[in-house]
C-alpha cells in the first residue's frame, strides 16, 4: 500500500499538488509508470522516511478519480463495482447538495463533470489524477521524470497547487512536525492511530506511546482506512474490483490495500478572521478568545477541556464525561464537531465507539499563492529558511504580509466516503443542530447567510452573530474524491496497455476511442 | 395510541396513472405548491409524504398494479375518520386528481367531497406498529412553544445586553413576563398535555403493559385450547372405534373438568381456524367454506356424539381438559422463567444487594412449587392414562428417601434449587461481572470475517436526489420489503409472527417506554410499520433527523435486535419498478446478496451487524418519495427543548406565586435559552 496511508511526509516540507486530467491513456499510463519506476511512490514498509538507511529526498503518492480511473482504460467488474458515492463524484448535484457546497460551479477544479446531461463547460475544470509531490526542497522532480505535459504525457494539468511550507514546524526534541494552518491555529493533531500500523507521525510514537487513559478512544481498526482489512464493525471493507486484475497468483481485488481520498482546496480569509479576532477580544487575559472558543482549542493546540486537570498529552480529554454542557468547549466549537469523540452514543464507551465509525485521516497542508507558488513568496516558504528554523510564535501578525499561506488543502483518508467523510462534513461540521443547538455554524464551514455562535456559559451564555464580526472565513475552491490505489493496484493501472493478456478486448479499451493515437509503447522509460 | 397518528392511504392505480401522478408532482409542478398550501392550513398534519409503490409482483391475480401511497403523520387522538376528513376537505382539488383513477367506479366527474373523504377513509389503515419521538403534541403546540423559545431567548439578550450580572432567578423572572395573561404566550399556564401512560409511575406502566400483553395472551391460550380439545374429541372417537370403549373411557377416571371449557374450546377452535386460514389465503372464500364445514361439524357432530355415548362424552371433556390443563401448565412455567429473566435484567446492580437475593428467593418459592407440583400432577396423571392407577402409587410409595415427602415436591425441590441457582448465577453476573454476559454477548453479535469481499453500497439516483431534497429538514425513507414465505420454525407464518411482533412492542412503547426513545436512535420523529397487500409485503417508513447512512448506523449500534427480530422474516424478490426512474428489478446486478437478509444468529444477533450487507439490503428496499411535507424542521431536541421551557416557565410562575425560590426551573429556563 502507498506510504500516505500511514504517513503524511512531513518530514519533507515542500509539498505540491498536480491535478492532471488524462487527455491521452496510453501516454499518461506511461508517465505513470516513469514515475513508479523512479521510486518515488513509497511502500508503507520504508516509514519512518528519515529513519531510513538512505534519507528520502523525495517522496509522491498517485490518486484517481472515478472518471480517471476509466480515462485511463480500467473497466468496473459489475460484480464488484465502486460505490456509488465515489463514482458519482463530489460535485454531482445531489452530493453537493449534501455536502452543502453552493458554489461548485466557480470552483478551480472538481472530480467530475457535474451533471448528469451534457452540455455544460466545465470539462477543462475535471481532475482524473491527483499527484502529491514532497520533498526536501522546493522544486524538486524525482530523477527521470519531468512534470507532465499535455502533449507528450497525455496528462494536462488542470491544477497545480503548491504548499507553503512554513506552517510547518518541527520539533527538534520529539522530532515530530505540526501543522498551523493560516488562522494560526495548530491542526491535525487528532489523527486516529490504525491498529496494527506503525504510527509513524502520529501522536504517541515519539513518547514511545502515550499513556493517557483516553489513548485507546483513537485507535481504530486498519478497514476503516485501508480496503481489504477488518474494520470497525468486524467486516472486511469492502473492496472495489476491475476487469482482468485479478490473477492467479494475486486473488486480491483491485481495491485491496487502497483506500479514498477526500481532497478539498478550502479558501480561508485571514483578514476577515483577524477583524472577528480584533472584535471580539478575550475578556481576560488567560481566558480563552472567542476564536479560540469556535475553533475549540487555543492557538498552540491545547485542548479548551480542561478539567478535571490540565494534562500535557493535547488528545487526553472528552466531551460528554469532563464537559457535556458546553462550559469549557462550546457545543459548538470546531473540534467538538469535527470529533465528538464520547458525545454520541448514550454513554461514553458507545460513544467512542460510535465516533470511531466516523474518523478521518487527514493529510492536510497549506496551500500558497495560485500559480505562483513559492516562488512569489515573500515569507520564509521561499526555500532559504529550514522549518526549524521558525520562531516560536511565527504567524502570530500573518495576513497582509509574510508568508504566503491562502488557505487549507485539505486531504482525508478513509475506506468508506458515505459513513465516514460525508457524515463528518455533512452531519457534524455543516449541520447547524449538531449536539443539541439549534442554529450554529462551524467556523470552517461557509454557509452564505447570517452566521451564529452560541457559547455556553453562566448564566446562560453568549451568542455571536454578525454583529460580532462573524461572517463565512472560508470558501471551498476545489475538490474532489479519488481513490488512491495500492502499489499493486498502481502498477496495472500504469502496465494496462503493456499487458499481454487482457489488451486484445475491443470496445473502449485503452486508446482504442482515439483513432489517431500512436500505438501502445512498449515501455515508459524513454522520456520524450 | 401512538399506532393512530400514523395513517396510510393505500390503492392500486392503473400502471399510466403512476406517470401521471409523477408528473403532478414533478418539482416546481404547481400542485406541489398547492398541497403545501393546504397541508400547512390545516394545521393537524406534522409530516406527509406520496409516493408510488411498485406492485406486489402478483403473477396469477393480475393486481400487479403500482400502489399511490398518502402517508400522513397526524395530531394525537384523531382518529381515522376525523383526519381523513381534514384531508379531503383541505386538499380537495388536489387529492382528487392523484386519487379518483384509483377510486371505484361510478367516480364522479368532479370533485366531491364526501367521495373522496370516504374513500380515503376506506383506504387509510393506523400503524401496526408506530414511534413518535414528540409524543402527544399537536403541530399547533409545537410551533407556539418555538415561537415563545424565540421570544424568550430573545428577551433574554435584551436584558442580558443591559446589564451583564443578572443571576440566573432575575433572568429567568424577566423572561417569565413572556407568559403574562393576555399575551400571545399565556397558553404556557398550562402544563403541556401528556397521556396517562406518560404521567403515570414505572411501576404502574409495567403493570398496564402486563396486563395488556398477558390478556391477549390468555385470550391466545384459551384459543390454542380450545383447538386442543377439539383434536382430542377427535382422538378419543377413533380410539373408541379401535379400541373398543372400555380402554379409552378409562382415561377419565379422576378428572372432571367443566363443559363450559369444553364448550368454549370448540367455538375459540373455529374462531382460530378463521384467523390461520385468513392469515394464510386472503380469500375470504376459501376461509368461510373451511370455517362453515367445520363449524358445522364441531357443532353438529359433536353434541349428538355427546347425546349418542355420554361415557365418551365424558372421556372426551376429560381428554380436553388435559389438553388445557398440561398447556396451562407449560406455558404457566415458560412465563415464570420469562418473568424472572425480564425481572432480572430490567432490575439495575444497586438495586440488587443480597438482601434483595434473599427477597427474589421468596418470591420466587412460591410461584415455583406451586408450578411444579401443578406439572407433576399433570405427569402422574398422564402416567395413570397410560399405565393404571396402580403402579403410579407404587412409584410414589417406593421413594423411601424422601419418604416424608411426596414425589411431587421431589421434583419441585430439582426445580426450585434450579432456578435458584439460575438466580444467583445472574444475579452475580450483574454485581460482581456486570460486563462478562455482556461480552459474551457481544463476541456472538461480531460478524466473523469470514468473507473477502463485502458489498458495494449503491445508491439508486432517485433515492440520492430525495435525500439532496431534503437537506437541512427531517429526513425521510419508505422500505417495502417481502415477507417470506416460510416463517418461524417453518411452520408459523411471517405474517402472523410480524402482525404479534408488532403488536407487542406497540403496547410496550405505549406504556412503558412513554420517553419516546427507541433503543438508542433518538432522531426519530414518526416511524412505523404495517403489513400491506394482505400480509405479503412489509412497509416501514420513517421520518428522522440525519442521513439515512448515519440512521442506518444507529440502527446497528442501537437497535439491532430489534431490527433482527422484525426484517429477517422478510426478504427483497424481484420487483418491477413502480415507473422507470425508479429503482425495481431487486436484487440489482453486482449487489450480492442483496436480496436476503444477513444471516442471523439464535434469530436476534448479527443480521444487522453485517454492515455492508444489511446497508445494501435497505438501499435495495427502499422506494422514493414523490412529494413531502413538513409542517416544521425542527429536531427532536427542539421541540423537546421547547415543551422543558414552557413546563420550566410555568413552574418559576407557580413557585413566585408562593414566594419560593425555583432553582430547578431557573436551570433548565437558562439551559433552554442558551444555544
Amino acid at each position: 500500500m502507498q506510504a500516505f496511508i500511514s504517513s503524511g511526509f512531513a518530514s519533507l516540507p515542500a509539498c505540491r499538488y498536480l491535478l492532471l486530467q488524462v487527455t491521452d491513456a496510453a501516454r499518461a499510463r506511461a508517465w505513470i509508470g516513469r514515475l513508479l519506476d523512479s521510486g518515488v511512490v513509497p511502500n508503507v514498509g520504508i516509514l519512518p522516511l528519515k529513519r531510513a538507511a538512505t534519507p528520502v529526498q523525495c517522496a509522491a503518492m498517485v490518486a484517481f478519480t472515478f472518471g480517471g480511473l476509466m480515462a485511463l482504460g480500467l473497466q468496473e467488474d459489475p460484480a464488484q463495482p465502486f460505490p456509488s458515492g465515489f463514482s458519482g463524484g463530489m460535485v454531482n448535484p445531489r452530493r453537493s447538495r449534501l455536502l452543502g457546497d453552493d458554489n461548485v460551479d466557480q470552483w478551480n477544479w472538481v472530480d467530475a463533470a457535474q451533471h448528469d446531461g451534457p452540455g455544460e463547460g466545465r470539462a477543462g475544470k475535471v481532475a482524473h489524477v491527483l499527484v502529491g509531490i514532497f520533498s526536501a526542497e522546493p522544486g524538486v522532480w524525482p530523477a527521470s521524470v519531468q512534470a507532465p505535459t499535455a502533449h507528450g504525457d497525455g496528462l494536462e494539468i488542470v491544477r497545480e497547487v503548491e504548499t507553503c511550507r512554513a506552517y510547518l514546524r518541527l520539533n527538534e526534541a520529539s522530532g515530530e512536525t505540526s501543522l498551523t494552518e493560516p488562522f494560526g491555529f495548530r491542526d491535525g493533531i487528532s489523527q486516529p492511530v490504525i491498529k496494527g500500523l506503525r504510527a509513524a507521525d502520529s501522536r504517541g510514537a515519539g513518547a514511545g506511546g502515550s499513556s493517557a487513559s483516553t489513548a485507546d478512544d483513537d485507535l481504530v481498526e486498519p478497514g476503516e482506512f485501508i480496503l481489504g482489512y477488518i474494520n470497525e464493525y468486524g467486516e472486511p471493507a469492502y473492496c472495489p474490483d476491475v476487469k482482468g486484475f485479478a490473477q492467479a497468483d494475486n486473488p486480491h481485488p483491485f481495491g485491496m490495500n487502497g483506500t479514498y481520498l477526500v481532497a478539498r482546496q478550502i479558501y480561508q480569509d485571514v483578514e476577515a478572521f483577524r477583524r472577528f479576532e480584533t472584535l471580539s477580544r478575550a475578556a481576560s487575559p488567560g481566558r480563552p478568545s472567542a476564536a479560540e472558543k469556535m475553533m475549540g482549542r487555543y492557538k498552540c493546540g491545547r485542548p479548551l477541556v480542561e478539567s478535571p486537570f490540565p494534562t500535557e498529552d493535547l488528545n487526553d480529554f472528552r466531551f460528554r464525561q469532563f464537559d457535556l454542557e458546553g462550559f469549557q468547549c462550546p457545543r459548538g466549537a470546531h473540534v467538538r464537531r469535527a470529533n465528538p469523540r464520547d458525545l454520541l452514543g448514550s454513554d461514553t464507551p458507545s460513544g467512542i465507539a460510535a465516533s470511531k465509525l466516523h474518523r478521518l485521516l487527514r493529510r492536510g497542508r497549506v496551500y500558497g499563492r495560485d500559480g505562483a507558488g513559492a516562488a512569489s513568496c515573500s515569507g520564509p516558504c521561499s526555500g532559504k529558511t529550514a522549518p526549524g528554523e521558525t520562531p516560536d510564535e511565527p504567524h502570530a501578525g500573518r495576513g497582509s504580509a509574510g508568508a504566503c499561506g491562502q488557505g487549507l488543502f485539505f486531504v482525508a483518508l478513509n475506506a468508506d466516503l458515505e459513513r465516514q467523510f460525508e457524515i463528518v462534513q455533512s452531519r457534524w461540521l455543516a449541520n447547524r443542530r449538531f449536539n443539541d443547538l439549534e442554529g450554529d455554524d462551524d467556523v470552517s464551514v461557509p454557509t452564505g447567510q447570517a452566521r451564529h455562535f452560541s457559547i455556553q456559559g453562566l448564566p446562560t451564555g453568549r451568542s455571536l452573530g454578525p454583529e460580532a464580526g462573524l461572517q463565512d472565513f472560508t470558501t471551498v475552491i476545489g475538490g474532489g474524491y479519488f481513490f488512491l490505489p495500492g502499489l499493486r493496484a498502481l502498477r496495472f493501472i500504469a502496465a494496462g496497455a503493456r499487458r499481454p493478456a487482457p489488451e486484445p478486448a475491443p470496445g473502449p479499451g485503452p486508446g482504442a476511442g482515439d483513432p489517431g493515437a500512436p500505438a501502445p509503447r512498449a515501455s515508459g522509460t524513454t522520456p520524450p | 395510541m401512538a399506532n393512530g397518528q400514523m395513517l396510510c392511504i393505500l390503492a392500486p392505480i392503473p400502471q399510466d396513472h403512476a406517470q401521471a401522478v409523477r408528473q403532478a408532482l414533478a418539482l416546481g409542478a404547481p400542485l406541489r405548491g398547492a398541497l403545501d398550501q393546504a397541508l400547512h392550513a390545516a394545521g393537524i398534519f406534522h409530516f406527509a409524504c406520496i409516493a408510488v409503490l411498485p406492485g406486489p409482483g402478483l403473477k396469477e391475480g393480475g393486481q400487479d398494479d403500482p400502489r399511490l401511497m398518502i402517508e400522513l403523520a397526524v395530531d394525537p387522538h384523531l382518529g381515522v375518520a376525523e383526519a381523513t376528513q381534514a384531508l379531503a376537505r383541505c386538499a380537495l382539488p388536489e387529492l382528487w386528481q392523484l386519487a379518483a383513477p384509483a377510486m371505484p367506479a361510478p367516480v364522479p366527474p368532479t370533485p366531491h367531497l364526501e367521495t373522496l373523504a370516504q374513500w380515503l377513509a376506506s383506504r387509510a389503515t393506523i400503524a401496526a406498529c408506530g414511534f413518535v419521538g414528540t409524543p402527544e403534541r399537536t403541530v399547533r403546540q409545537i410551533h407556539a412553544e418555538a415561537a415563545l423559545l424565540a421570544d424568550a431567548r430573545q428577551r433574554a439578550r435584551q436584558t442580558l445586553a443591559q446589564d451583564h450580572l443578572r443571576t440566573s432567578a432575575e433572568l429567568a423572572a424577566s423572561v417569565c413576563t413572556l407568559v403574562d395573561q393576555g399575551s400571545i404566550h399565556d397558553f404556557a399556564r398550562q402544563p403541556a398535555a401528556r397521556n396517562f401512560w406518560q404521567r403515570a409511575p414505572l411501576c404502574i406502566r409495567l403493570l398496564g403493559a402486563a396486563i395488556k400483553l398477558v390478556l391477549p395472551a390468555v385470550l391466545i391460550a384459551v384459543v390454542l385450547l380450545g383447538l386442543l380439545a377439539f383434536f382430542g374429541l377427535g382422538a378419543v372417537v377413533a380410539g373408541s372405534v379401535v379400541l373398543g370403549f372400555e380402554p379409552v373411557v378409562r382415561v377419565a377416571l379422576g378428572v372432571q373438568p367443566g363443559a363450559a371449557l369444553w364448550a368454549m374450546g370448540v367455538v375459540f377452535a373455529g374462531a382460530m381456524v378463521l384467523w390461520i386460514s385468513t392469515a394464510l389465503y386472503r380469500q375470504a372464500l376459501l376461509s368461510a367454506t373451511v370455517v362453515a364445514i367445520l363449524l358445522t361439524g364441531a357443532g353438529v357432530l359433536a353434541p349428538s356424539l355427546l347425546l349418542a355415548f355420554p361415557a365418551a362424552g365424558q372421556a372426551l371433556l376429560a381428554l380436553a381438559g388435559w389438553g388445557a390443563a398440561a398447556a396451562f401448565g407449560v406455558a404457566l412455567l415458560a412465563a415464570l422463567l420469562a418473568a424472572t429473566l425480564a425481572l432480572a435484567v430490567a432490575l439495575a446492580p444497586p438495586f440488587l444487594g443480597w438482601r434483595g437475593l434473599a427477597i427474589w428467593a421468596v418470591v420466587l418459592f412460591v410461584p415455583y412449587v406451586a408450578a411444579s407440583h401443578f406439572v407433576l400432577q399433570l405427569a402422574l396423571d398422564a402416567g395413570a392414562a397410560g399405565f393404571g392407577l396402580e403402579p403410579l402409587q407404587t412409584l410414589r410409595g417406593a421413594l423411601p428417601v424422601w419418604g416424608w415427602l411426596p414425589a411431587a415436591d421431589l421434583v419441585g425441590t430439582i426445580l426450585l434449587a434450579l432456578s435458584l441457582m439460575g438466580v444467583v448465577v445472574v444475579m452475580s453476573g450483574f454485581r460482581f461481572g456486570r460486563t462478562l454476559p455482556e461480552q459474551l454477548l457481544r463476541r456472538l453479535d461480531r460478524p466473523r470475517a469470514a468473507r473477502p469481499l463485502g458489498t458495494a453500497l449503491r445508491t439508486h439516483v432517485s433515492i440520492e436526489a430525495n435525500e439532496a431534497e431534503l437537506r437541512g429538514q427531517t429526513n425521510h425513507m419508505i422500505s417495502v420489503t417481502d415477507l417470506r414465505r416460510i416463517g418461524p420454525f417453518g411452520i408459523v407464518p411471517a405474517a402472523l409472527t410480524l402482525r404479534v411482533m408488532l403488536w407487542g412492542i406497540s403496547i410496550l412503547s405505549t406504556t412503558v417506554f412513554t420517553k419516546g426513545l427507541l433503543g438508542r436512535a433518538a432522531g426519530i420523529h414518526f416511524g412505523h410499520w404495517r403489513l400491506i397487500d394482505g400480509g405479503r409485503r412489509l412497509l416501514f417508513s420513517s421520518n428522522f433527523e440525519g442521513s439515512l447512512g448515519g440512521y442506518l448506523d444507529e440502527f446497528i449500534a442501537g437497535a439491532s435486535q430489534g431490527v433482527n427480530l422484525i426484517w429477517r422474516w422478510t426478504e427483497l424478490r424481484p420487483r418491477q419498478a413502480a415507473m422507470p426512474d425508479q429503482p425495481g428489478q431487486m436484487p440489482q446486478p453486482g449487489v450480492a446478496q442483496a436480496g436476503q437478509w444477513p444471516p442471523t444468529r439464535l434469530g436476534f444477533l448479527l443480521g444487522c451487524r453485517y454492515e455492508q450487507r444489511f446497508k445494501a439490503y435497505a438501499r435495495a428496499s427502499q422506494v422514493p418519495h414523490l412529494y413531502r411535507f413538513a409542517a416544521y424542521a425542527r429536531s427532536n431536541h427542539d421541540i423537546v427543548r421547547a415543551t422543558r421551557l414552557r413546563n420550566a416557565l410555568r413552574a418559576k410562575l407557580l413557585a413566585e406565586r408562593a414566594g419560593a425560590r425555583a432553582l430547578v426551573a431557573d436551570d433548565q429556563i437558562m439551559r433552554a435559552l442558551e444555544s
